[in-house]
Protein backbone atom coordinates (compact mmCIF):
# COMPACT_ATOMS: atom_id res chain seq x y z
CA UNK A 1 0.00 0.00 0.00
CA UNK A 2 2.77 2.76 1.14
CA UNK A 3 4.48 1.50 -2.45
CA UNK A 4 1.40 2.37 -4.32
CA UNK A 5 0.79 5.75 -2.58
CA UNK A 6 4.32 6.34 -3.07
CA UNK A 7 3.97 5.53 -6.89
CA UNK A 8 0.78 7.70 -7.31
CA UNK A 9 2.75 10.98 -5.39
CA UNK A 10 5.57 10.82 -7.65
CA UNK A 11 3.12 9.96 -11.03
CA UNK A 12 0.47 12.89 -9.88
CA UNK A 13 3.59 15.33 -9.59
CA UNK A 14 4.80 15.01 -13.23
CA UNK A 15 1.97 14.77 -14.34
CA UNK A 16 0.59 18.05 -12.82
CA UNK A 17 4.03 19.54 -14.39
CA UNK A 18 3.24 19.02 -17.49
CA UNK A 19 -0.30 20.33 -17.27
CA UNK A 20 1.06 23.11 -15.51
CA UNK A 21 3.66 23.23 -19.20
CA UNK A 22 0.41 23.25 -21.17
CA UNK A 23 -1.28 25.85 -19.50
CA UNK A 24 1.79 28.13 -19.39
CA UNK A 25 3.04 27.68 -22.47
CA UNK A 26 -0.41 28.30 -24.21
CA UNK A 27 -1.20 31.09 -21.76
CA UNK A 28 1.93 32.73 -22.94
CA UNK A 29 0.96 31.86 -27.06
CA UNK A 30 -2.77 33.58 -26.55
CA UNK A 31 -0.45 37.23 -26.66
CA UNK A 32 2.49 36.36 -28.40
CA UNK A 33 0.85 33.99 -31.38
CA UNK A 34 3.77 31.64 -30.96
CA UNK A 35 1.37 28.40 -31.43
CA UNK A 36 -0.34 30.27 -34.51
CA UNK A 37 1.35 27.94 -36.76
CA UNK A 38 -0.12 25.07 -34.83
CA UNK A 39 -3.84 26.37 -34.12
CA UNK A 40 -5.91 29.04 -34.15
CA UNK A 41 -6.55 31.69 -30.72
CA UNK A 42 -9.57 30.01 -30.14
CA UNK A 43 -7.86 26.81 -29.71
CA UNK A 44 -5.27 28.10 -28.00
CA UNK A 45 -7.20 29.16 -25.73
CA UNK A 46 -9.46 26.16 -25.07
CA UNK A 47 -5.93 24.54 -24.35
CA UNK A 48 -5.50 26.91 -21.95
CA UNK A 49 -8.63 26.85 -19.88
CA UNK A 50 -8.64 23.07 -20.11
CA UNK A 51 -5.19 22.63 -18.67
CA UNK A 52 -5.48 25.37 -15.98
CA UNK A 53 -8.37 23.32 -14.25
CA UNK A 54 -6.63 19.95 -15.82
CA UNK A 55 -3.56 20.90 -12.92
CA UNK A 56 -5.74 20.75 -10.01
CA UNK A 57 -7.04 17.36 -8.91
CA UNK A 58 -3.34 16.29 -9.99
CA UNK A 59 -2.06 18.54 -7.65
CA UNK A 60 -4.12 17.52 -5.55
CA UNK A 61 -4.08 13.79 -5.58
CA UNK A 62 0.05 14.45 -5.43
CA UNK A 63 -0.53 16.59 -2.40
CA UNK A 64 -2.75 14.02 -0.49
CA UNK A 65 -0.21 10.94 -1.81
CA UNK A 66 2.37 12.96 0.26
CA UNK A 67 0.21 12.96 3.17
CA UNK A 68 -0.59 9.99 3.65
CA UNK A 69 2.86 8.47 2.91
CA UNK A 70 5.13 7.80 6.84
CA UNK A 71 7.97 8.24 4.70
CA UNK A 72 7.36 11.48 3.50
CA UNK A 73 6.33 13.27 6.65
CA UNK A 74 4.63 15.47 5.18
CA UNK A 75 1.81 17.16 7.53
CA UNK A 76 -1.27 19.07 6.79
CA UNK A 77 0.87 22.69 8.37
CA UNK A 78 2.92 22.29 5.43
CA UNK A 79 0.44 22.99 3.07
CA UNK A 80 -0.23 26.51 4.94
CA UNK A 81 3.21 27.57 6.18
CA UNK A 82 6.14 27.20 3.21
CA UNK A 83 9.62 26.05 4.69
CA UNK A 84 8.32 24.12 7.50
CA UNK A 85 9.48 20.28 6.52
CA UNK A 86 12.70 19.09 8.68
CA UNK A 87 14.20 18.23 5.87
CA UNK A 88 14.94 19.59 2.13
CA UNK A 89 12.40 22.57 3.56
CA UNK A 90 13.73 24.93 -0.03
CA UNK A 91 12.41 22.27 -2.11
CA UNK A 92 9.38 21.23 -0.20
CA UNK A 93 8.74 24.64 0.39
CA UNK A 94 9.11 25.96 -3.09
CA UNK A 95 6.30 23.21 -3.51
CA UNK A 96 3.68 24.63 -0.72
CA UNK A 97 4.30 28.30 -2.28
CA UNK A 98 3.59 27.41 -6.23
CA UNK A 99 0.57 25.04 -5.10
CA UNK A 100 -0.59 28.20 -3.29
CA UNK A 101 0.07 30.73 -5.44
CA UNK A 102 -1.88 28.38 -8.63
CA UNK A 103 -4.55 28.39 -6.57
CA UNK A 104 -5.21 32.57 -6.30
CA UNK A 105 -4.53 32.64 -9.81
CA UNK A 106 -7.57 29.91 -10.30
CA UNK A 107 -9.64 31.67 -8.13
CA UNK A 108 -9.11 34.80 -8.84
CA UNK A 109 -10.06 33.52 -12.71
CA UNK A 110 -13.16 32.05 -11.77
CA UNK A 111 -13.93 35.60 -9.67
CA UNK A 112 -12.74 37.37 -12.59
CA UNK A 113 -15.57 39.72 -13.66
CA UNK A 114 -15.63 41.16 -10.20
CA UNK A 115 -11.96 42.35 -10.23
CA UNK A 116 -10.47 45.30 -12.56
CA UNK A 117 -8.82 44.05 -15.51
CA UNK A 118 -5.46 45.77 -14.19
CA UNK A 119 -6.40 43.53 -10.74
CA UNK A 120 -7.01 40.52 -12.25
CA UNK A 121 -3.73 40.78 -14.59
CA UNK A 122 -1.33 41.18 -11.30
CA UNK A 123 -2.91 38.31 -10.16
CA UNK A 124 -2.61 35.92 -13.58
CA UNK A 125 1.06 37.36 -13.47
CA UNK A 126 1.63 35.38 -10.59
CA UNK A 127 1.48 32.00 -12.42
CA UNK A 128 4.91 32.79 -13.97
CA UNK A 129 6.32 32.87 -10.52
CA UNK A 130 4.39 29.91 -9.40
CA UNK A 131 5.57 27.88 -12.98
CA UNK A 132 9.21 28.89 -11.59
CA UNK A 133 8.82 27.87 -8.30
CA UNK A 134 7.12 24.15 -9.09
CA UNK A 135 9.78 23.49 -11.65
CA UNK A 136 12.31 24.04 -9.14
CA UNK A 137 10.70 21.44 -6.83
CA UNK A 138 10.17 19.62 -8.66
CA UNK A 139 14.19 19.41 -9.87
CA UNK A 140 15.03 20.07 -6.25
CA UNK A 141 12.76 17.42 -4.54
CA UNK A 142 11.56 15.45 -7.45
CA UNK A 143 12.99 11.98 -7.20
CA UNK A 144 12.76 11.43 -11.43
CA UNK A 145 13.78 14.54 -12.31
CA UNK A 146 17.27 12.96 -10.89
CA UNK A 147 17.00 10.60 -14.16
CA UNK A 148 18.94 11.72 -17.08
CA UNK A 149 16.13 10.89 -19.49
CA UNK A 150 13.60 12.59 -17.70
CA UNK A 151 15.77 15.45 -16.65
CA UNK A 152 16.36 16.27 -20.22
CA UNK A 153 13.20 16.36 -21.24
CA UNK A 154 12.48 18.64 -18.23
CA UNK A 155 15.28 21.10 -19.13
CA UNK A 156 13.95 21.00 -23.08
CA UNK A 157 10.56 22.24 -22.15
CA UNK A 158 11.87 24.77 -20.05
CA UNK A 159 13.92 26.39 -22.67
CA UNK A 160 10.84 25.85 -25.43
CA UNK A 161 8.98 28.27 -22.56
CA UNK A 162 11.43 30.90 -22.24
CA UNK A 163 11.83 31.22 -25.84
CA UNK A 164 8.38 31.55 -26.06
CA UNK A 165 8.18 33.55 -22.60
CA UNK A 166 10.86 35.82 -24.89
CA UNK A 167 8.85 35.98 -27.63
CA UNK A 168 5.54 37.35 -25.58
CA UNK A 169 7.50 39.80 -24.36
CA UNK A 170 9.14 40.89 -27.62
CA UNK A 171 5.53 41.11 -28.55
CA UNK A 172 4.55 43.17 -26.03
CA UNK A 173 6.95 45.35 -26.28
CA UNK A 174 6.67 46.01 -30.23
CA UNK A 175 2.61 46.81 -29.25
CA UNK A 176 3.56 49.26 -26.38
CA UNK A 177 6.46 51.12 -28.98
CA UNK A 178 4.24 52.87 -31.73
CA UNK A 179 1.63 54.05 -28.58
CA UNK A 180 4.42 55.50 -26.95
CA UNK A 181 5.68 57.16 -29.94
CA UNK A 182 2.11 58.97 -30.89
CA UNK A 183 2.14 59.50 -27.03
CA UNK A 184 5.45 61.57 -27.51
CA UNK A 185 4.61 63.19 -30.78
CA UNK A 186 1.63 64.82 -29.43
CA UNK A 187 2.18 68.36 -28.01
CA UNK B 1 -0.92 41.19 -54.16
CA UNK B 2 -1.96 40.23 -51.22
CA UNK B 3 -1.03 36.03 -50.02
CA UNK B 4 -3.73 33.57 -48.82
CA UNK B 5 -3.03 33.03 -44.93
CA UNK B 6 -2.28 29.61 -44.03
CA UNK B 7 -4.41 27.48 -42.19
CA UNK B 8 -3.11 26.36 -38.54
CA UNK B 9 -2.36 22.49 -38.47
CA UNK B 10 -4.87 22.16 -35.85
CA UNK B 11 -7.82 23.80 -36.18
CA UNK B 12 -10.57 21.92 -34.10
CA UNK B 13 -10.43 22.68 -30.80
CA UNK B 14 -12.03 19.63 -29.41
CA UNK B 15 -8.76 17.81 -31.09
CA UNK B 16 -6.76 20.33 -29.39
CA UNK B 17 -8.84 19.55 -25.86
CA UNK B 18 -8.41 15.47 -26.25
CA UNK B 19 -4.75 16.26 -27.30
CA UNK B 20 -3.69 17.99 -24.30
CA UNK B 21 -5.50 15.36 -22.00
CA UNK B 22 -3.51 12.77 -24.15
CA UNK B 23 -0.31 14.26 -23.07
CA UNK B 24 -0.85 14.72 -19.30
CA UNK B 25 -2.95 11.21 -19.48
CA UNK B 26 0.63 10.11 -21.32
CA UNK B 27 2.89 11.74 -18.53
CA UNK B 28 0.44 10.34 -15.82
CA UNK B 29 0.48 6.45 -17.15
CA UNK B 30 4.06 6.37 -18.00
CA UNK B 31 5.17 7.83 -15.24
CA UNK B 32 3.19 5.63 -13.04
CA UNK B 33 4.65 2.50 -14.97
CA UNK B 34 7.95 3.77 -14.75
CA UNK B 35 7.61 4.69 -10.71
CA UNK B 36 6.30 0.94 -10.50
CA UNK B 37 9.39 -0.51 -11.98
CA UNK B 38 11.63 1.77 -10.40
CA UNK B 39 10.34 2.06 -6.48
CA UNK B 40 14.17 3.07 -5.26
CA UNK B 41 16.23 5.68 -6.23
CA UNK B 42 19.49 6.39 -4.45
CA UNK B 43 20.12 9.20 -6.54
CA UNK B 44 17.23 11.35 -5.51
CA UNK B 45 18.09 14.72 -4.49
CA UNK B 46 15.35 14.91 -1.51
CA UNK B 47 15.88 12.13 1.09
CA UNK B 48 13.91 12.35 4.39
CA UNK B 49 16.18 12.43 7.20
CA UNK B 50 14.88 9.31 7.95
CA UNK B 51 17.05 7.48 5.44
CA UNK B 52 20.31 9.12 6.52
CA UNK B 53 20.24 7.89 9.86
CA UNK B 54 18.51 4.76 8.98
CA UNK B 55 19.96 3.70 6.02
CA UNK B 56 24.00 2.97 7.63
CA UNK B 57 22.07 0.45 10.34
CA UNK B 58 20.28 -0.80 7.57
CA UNK B 59 22.82 -1.87 5.55
CA UNK B 60 24.48 -3.35 8.77
CA UNK B 61 22.13 -5.68 9.73
CA UNK B 62 21.69 -7.03 6.12
CA UNK B 63 23.31 -8.31 3.51
CA UNK B 64 21.80 -6.64 1.05
CA UNK B 65 23.54 -3.66 -0.82
CA UNK B 66 20.34 -2.36 -2.24
CA UNK B 67 18.97 1.51 -0.03
CA UNK B 68 16.57 2.97 -0.58
CA UNK B 69 12.27 3.75 0.36
CA UNK B 70 11.50 0.34 0.31
CA UNK B 71 13.65 -1.26 2.96
CA UNK B 72 13.09 1.94 4.96
CA UNK B 73 9.41 1.84 4.75
CA UNK B 74 9.11 -2.13 5.39
CA UNK B 75 11.02 -2.01 8.34
CA UNK B 76 15.05 -3.41 8.71
CA UNK B 77 14.88 -7.29 8.42
CA UNK B 78 17.52 -9.12 11.16
CA UNK B 79 19.46 -12.53 9.78
CA UNK B 80 21.17 -15.27 10.72
CA UNK B 81 23.03 -15.66 7.94
CA UNK B 82 26.79 -15.91 8.11
CA UNK B 83 28.92 -13.29 6.45
CA UNK B 84 29.56 -13.90 3.27
CA UNK B 85 33.47 -12.23 3.54
CA UNK B 86 36.14 -14.96 4.51
CA UNK B 87 39.54 -14.94 3.98
CA UNK B 88 41.82 -17.93 3.13
CA UNK B 89 44.82 -18.81 4.76
CA UNK B 90 47.34 -20.96 2.70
Amino acid sequence: MIDLIWIVARSTGTAALVALVLSVLSGMALRSGALAWFSHNRGVRAVHDLTSVLWLPLAIAHVIALMLDPYAKIGFADLIVPFLVSYGSLAIGLGTISLQLIVVVLISTWLRSSLTQQGWLAIHRLSYVAFVAAFAHGLLAGTDLAQPLLSALAWITAAVLAIVGFRRLTASRGRQSPARSKTVAIP
Amino acid sequence: MKQPKRSPLVSSVNVLRALAVGITMLSLTGMTAYAGGHLHNATAPLQPAAAATAAPAAAAATTSTTTGRLQLSRGVTTTTARPVTTTHHS
